[in-house]
């Protein structure tokens, strides 16, 4: 663990509980980018937590990075730092240095990636990106694509496409971006020797919507415990009763369930050995978020369906990430695969100290 | 924002290494035939043999000061040999109470004398203890209890029964909460201490109540005018009711309260890696994430408790977590696998499933329901 993990929490936990108000969630919710609190959060070096400085970064490692990351789920901002921060990780990792402040955001769909032909010594890029986190505000992507049968990583001038925009529940843009005959230089293209790096930039935002989902169930616990110790009805305080008891109980379990996954992974994938605990960490986290959003509701009655209440800022943010980063239906399936083709029993595959490399 | 974190624990290659030690061992305790693997075998499976044989490497009291008898190894070797023993299935409940709760309680409010004498034969595997806090007329709301201890000369004479007190049969002892002085309805919890009861001596009657299944591992024990020498008081009289709970979150957080049925869990994964059921695989793979989220909480807790710190409600917490997963094995299995459960199996994975059906109601009830768990830890996170 880094030195400068308690600072980098003191201060963005401060930072970001005074910034993340109803006001600001209700700009969010309108699709409201805010450039000033953009630069505030660049000025206290959130978009450069494990980036070296040599990559303009303030150093740090991953548990760093995911620890501002869950940060931002505890106090929600629409902003997109998370977005930011993969991409520079991914991007310092391929010896690409970015020089601006503005925000970034990636596109890695094996399944659908873009298309990079060489003509006469000129590179040009077409093809769709879709679902692109905050594409609309991004200045660049970092995008997966093909060129002649080889896996390529490929930065993207965001002007040069036509957007479609779209938002989540919680008004986040979830943006398609057209490309058609896009130059990109030399220079911002990288080849992808190492056919699993390709599923890295998915890995990391499977495990930072993780972070940010079970950072925000702990935000719904608080919210819940305080309005249990607060609301009374038949003269007592709603946590007195048992039938609500079982719903603290399990909104307190499966939180701190979804935290020690988290906790865990991360510090794996800082040991380098993270595939297995990122997939059965993100099928946790999504596969109870619902139940979490539906319990937290259930407790606070009519008053949680307001617009007035936070509460919805909040369980729309659960029902939206949970589904971001890869629903727990595709992380099955790639755990299934993981499974099948590694030997040794799965006791030995869960708890072992592997020597397994980092695809990285 | 209230604190639900435990802390993260990767294991060193030591440690791996004596995973490795423990995994080999037991691979030929059930090659050579002296186990077969079974769910839930810290309840059920009693085998003295067995329990001398991990008394004599010294895996019973491993956290212990030498002094006693133990290898002041960490709580995470512990952790890491529990795991091991109930994976593979091992017949464990004989030595395990002693293991898990009493040696902690001596260690911790024991008299010198108390630890000389009793630990070493703990850590050998030849002197087995039983649990005795539930009562006919006190379960849940275990503050009822009635079964008192009056003084006499030399020390106190114990009257009244326990119930539901596993492996009372082949233990030697009994750790026996009761009332050293009447019941205060102002403060319930007041009044109560620790006895250590030889079960052998005249006054104690030991009755079989048959499980579900027909098998015989819980008693109920009878007292009647049994001396009990004031040497095997346990700490100080009238402090029963918080030594008794300090005990509880040894009880409630470890890994036997997640891999009651693992067993049936790892062996029906490999057979449908084996017959290619990639549909199979997959629905019973969807358990994973559980028990590797639970199992992180369970070893923050062990971490936790191994340093000092008040677990609170976060061992209550793993409990009640960790029995919906062990419920969850068999309720999966039935459907992927199609089964009929039957009684007499000749398949261990048969065996294993009927096991885990058969047993499952026990999961959620030992050790506190998990009704009462929830109150536990709803009340411990709102006055945090």
């Amino acid at each position: 663990m880094s030195e400068i993990k308690e600072y980098i929490y003191d201060s963005a936990s401060k930072f970001l509980k005074k910034q993340s108000t109803q006001a600001l969630l209700e700009k969010g919710q309108m699709g409201l980018f805010d450039d000033e609190l953009w630069a505030s959060v660049n000025d206290m070096g959130l978009t450069g937590v494990n980036i070296s400085e040599a990559y303009g970064g303030v150093g740090g490692d991953y548990e760093d990075g995911f620890t501002v990351i869950k940060l931002v789920g505890q106090y929600p901002i629409p902003l997109p730092l998370t977005e930011t921060l993969i991409s520079k990780w991914i991007l310092s990792q391929y010896g690409i240095k970015i020089t601006h402040d503005q925000p970034l955001s990636f596109y890695f769909n094996e399944q659908n990636p873009l298309e990079v032909r060489e003509h006469n010594g000129n590179y040009i890029l077409n093809g769709e990106a879709l679902n692109v986190p905050w594409g609309r505000v991004a200045k660049e992507i970092v995008a997966l694509a093909k060129c002649q049968n080889q896996w390529i990583m490929v930065l993207v001038p965001v002007n040069e496409s036509k957007i479609h925009e779209k938002v989540n529940l919680a008004g986040e843009p979830r943006d398609s971006l057209f490309f058609h005959g896009v130059n990109i230089e030399d220079s911002a293209i990288k080849i992808i020797k190492d056919c699993e790096s390709k599923k890295k930039v998915e890995q990391l935002y499977a495990l930072a919507k993780a972070a940010m989902l079970t950072g925000i169930s702990e935000r719904v616990v608080q919210e819940c415990l305080f309005y249990a110790s607060e609301r009374k009805q038949f003269g007592r305080n709603l946590f007195r009763f048992q039938a609500v008891q079982q719903h603290i109980s399990f909104l307190v379990g499966e939180t701190a369930a979804c935290l020690a996954a988290v906790n865990n992974a991360v510090e794996m994938l800082q040991g380098g050995n993270d595939a297995l605990s990122i997939m059965l960490t993100k099928i946790k986290v999504s596969a109870v978020a619902g139940d979490i959003a539906m319990t937290a509701h259930q407790l606070h009655g009519a008053i949680g369906m307001t617009y007035e209440h936070t509460l919805h800022h909040l369980t729309k943010r659960l029902w939206s990430w949970r589904d971001e980063g890869g629903n727990e239906r595709y992380w099955q399936g790639e755990l299934s695969t993981y499974i099948e083709k590694n030997s040794g029993t799965i006791w030995s595959l869960l708890v072992d100290n592997h020597s397994v490399r980092s695809i990285l | 924002m209230v604190k639900l974190e435990v802390p993260t624990v990767q294991f060193t290659s030591d440690q791996q290494s004596f995973r490795n030690e423990v995994r080999a061992f037991l691979r030929e305790e059930i090659q050579s035939g002296h186990f077969t693997p079974a769910c839930d075998s810290w309840l059920s499976g009693e085998s003295p043999t067995f329990s001398k044989k991990l008394g004599d490497k010294g895996w019973i009291g491993m956290t212990w000061p030498r002094s006693y008898g133990g290898s002041e190894k960490s709580a995470i070797e512990r952790y890491i040999l529990t795991e091991e023993l109930l994976v593979a299935g091992a017949p464990v409940a004989a030595h395990w109470f002693a293991d898990r709760q009493t040696g902690p309680l001596l260690l911790k409010y024991g008299t010198e004398n108390q630890k000389k004498t009793f630990l070493p034969q703990i850590t050998k595997g030849e002197c087995f203890f039983a649990i005795g806090l539930s009562e006919p007329n006190a379960g849940s709301d275990l503050a009822a209890i009635k079964t008192r201890a009056v003084r006499t000369d030399g020390g106190w004479l114990l009257n009244g029964s326990k119930i539901w007190s596993s492996g009372a049969h082949i233990a030697h002892y009994m750790v026996v909460l009761c009332r050293t002085s009447p019941q205060n309805e102002e403060n319930r919890h007041d009044g109560m201490s620790q006895l250590m009861v030889d079960l052998h001596v005249n006054g104690v009657t030991i009755r079989p109540i048959t499980f579900l299944t027909g098998a015989h591992h819980f008693n109920e024990v009878f007292f009647e005018n049994v001396f009990v020498p004031d040497e095997h008081v346990v700490g100080q009289v009238g402090n029963g009711w918080k030594q008794g709970m300090a005990e509880l979150a040894y009880e409630r957080s470890g890994p036997e309260r997640i891999l009651s049925t693992y067993p049936l869990f790892s062996m029906v994964i490999e057979e449908l890696k084996r017959i290619n059921d990639r549909d199979g695989l997959t629905e019973m793979l969807s358990l994973l994430p559980e028990l590797w989220s639970i199992r992180n909480l369970s070893i923050g807790v062990a971490k936790y408790l191994d340093e000092g710190k008040d677990v609170s409600f976060i061992a209550s917490l793993v409990k009640d977590r960790g029995t919906t997963f062990e419920t969850k094995v068999a309720e999966t299995v039935r459907l992927v696998l199609s089964k009929h459960p039957e009684l007499f199996n000749s398949k261990s994975i048969d065996e294993l499933y009927t096991q885990s059906i058969l047993h499952g109601p026990g999961f959620t009830l030992r050790g506190g329901t998990t009704e009462i768990l929830r109150g536990i830890i709803a009340k411990g996170v709102v006055s945090q």
